[in-house]
């Protein structure tokens, strides 16, 4: 989508003429839902009444406003960096991108933004543009390494360990609610050597880690539905020790415990 | 994802536009406390790259509301924020018709080079920063996943269909790059945005 700035003319004479209809207060957004409407604004994926509408929202509210103003000043850099090649470019680039299109595309929001703009700024931004990138494919190699981490090696169960798992439990929890509980329980009684836990967690949440004691923490990654997952071995499930999941979340620290005590629904 | 396009509002702010409907000079204070650094951001997202025009016209943005207020145009106060969003548009759109019809590129250009936030950084401190920092090489498809959502503006599910990635990696490249740029940002002093 688009930047939308020419859609909206009528939105001036509308609001003046709105009638005089004062809303009840209303709660802020639930945190998640907000980082949901964040993450698409940021993303394009909101139309443009959306648009406005988030736009809105968050006129008065400084910590979003800061998120928007990063991605717009990465936007800016990056245009300003476009008139020059980045680090490698010139010796890398043909191979490694392919049939990829590089032709800025015409006449979308600002279209002259691509050509008329090329050039300003000073020398320094296309360094910083360049340091940008560079550090976001920093944390992709950390991602990894990480994600090339040792299997579990429990060596209970590292014998029994068949080719195919059909119909695992399945444990769910809620962490955008600091639920510490099961939340849901699939296959309770499947045969099945490992348990399959599943974590709903918030949007934005980095470094996520699990710690089970007397084994290596591992790193998590968020899936594109908000989960992170892993298996565990069924005894697992006998243990006193809670395992335990932390994460940064707007900067800040996150621990919380997982109960994977399987209780009897009530009648 | 459906919106109601009414947005909250609270006493406090239904007094303020009464206020400055009556002429009170606190609550016009109190107005532009608490929406100049969401109009400014607001404001820079809908203009050009560092264009150099946007102070003027946060400026004139606030202007123009507070003068609708002034005159007890914007009766309803839950539209207030819908009004100023529409007004910031307004401006930005109206600005670049205008540079169209009476100004060649290059003046814009001039313009877009002469001044802007961009010229709050402490440019030392930043070189100094960077170079720490430039031994992470880039990746010529990370860099391609950024042009293309950012200077060509594709769609997420464009992008990654063009680079072959899931939108895990598209999140993960791009999310990482905002926050390294705001602390970024942070580091050199620019606090603007949060002031």
């Amino acid at each position: 989508m688009p930047h939308a700035p020419f859609q909206q003319q009528g939105e001036l004479a509308r609001a003046e003429a709105a009638p005089m209809t004062l809303q009840p207060a209303t709660e802020r957004m639930a945190l998640w839902l907000e980082r949901a409407w964040m993450s698409r604004y940021l993303d394009r994926q909101l139309t443009g009444e959306e648009s406005a509408w988030f736009e809105a929202y968050v006129l008065d509210k400084p910590e979003l406003l800061a998120e928007i103003d990063a991605d717009t000043r990465l936007r800016d850099t990056l245009m300003g960096r476009e008139s020059q090649t980045f680090p490698n470019e010139a010796t890398n680039s043909s191979s490694s991108l392919g049939e990829v299109s590089t032709t800025p595309s015409a006449n979308r929001g600002f279209p002259s933004k691509h050509t008329s703009f090329r050039g300003w700024g000073p020398s320094w931004v296309p360094l910083a543009a360049s340091l940008i990138v560079g550090v976001g494919v920093g944390a992709l190699a950390m991602h990894g390494k990480l994600a090339q981490e040792s299997p579990p090696t429990h060596e209970s169960f590292a014998s029994k360990i068949p080719g195919i798992i059909a119909n695992p439990t399945r444990l769910v929890f809620d962490a955008q609610r600091g639920a510490e509980d099961i939340v849901q329980v699939e296959h309770k009684d499947s045969s099945s050597a490992y348990v399959l836990i599943e974590i709903g967690v918030p949007l934005g949440v980095e470094e996520v880690r699990l710690h089970i004691q007397g084994e290596d923490d591992r790193k998590l990654l968020r899936s594109n539905e908000g989960f992170v997952s892993f298996l565990l071995p069924r005894d697992v499930l006998q243990s006193k020790i809670a395992p335990e999941i932390s994460y940064s979340l707007n900067g800040r620290p996150v621990t919380q415990p997982l109960h994977l005590i399987l209780r009897e629904k009530s009648p | 994802m459906s919106v109601s396009l009414v947005h909250g509002t609270n006493v406090e702010e239904a007094n303020v536009v009464a206020r400055i409907a009556a002429g009170d000079k606190n609550a016009e204070r109190e107005f532009v406390l608490r929406y100049q650094q969401g109009i400014r951001v607001l404001v820079r997202r809908h203009c050009r790259p560092g264009d150099g025009a946007v102070e003027d016209l946060a400026q004139d943005v606030l202007l123009r509301v507070l003068e609708r207020l002034r005159a007890g145009a914007i009766r309803d106060t839950a539209a207030l924020p819908a009004y100023i969003q529409a007004t910031i548009v307004h401006a930005a759109s109206a600005e670049y018709r205008s540079r169209r019809s009476t100004a060649p590129v290059e003046s814009i250009e001039h313009i877009a080079a002469a001044g802007g936030p961009t010229d709050q950084f402490s440019v030392a401190q930043l070189r100094q920063t960077l170079h720490a920092l430039l031994t992470e090489l880039p990746v010529a498809r990370d860099r391609e996943l950024l042009r293309l959502f950012y200077l060509d503006e594709e769609d997420k599910e464009e992008v990654c269909k063009k680079l072959g990635i899931d939108e895990a990696h598209f999140h993960r490249v791009v999310f990482r790059a905002r926050e390294r740029f705001r602390a970024l940002l942070d580091r050199a002093g620019i606090k603007e945005a949060l002031t």
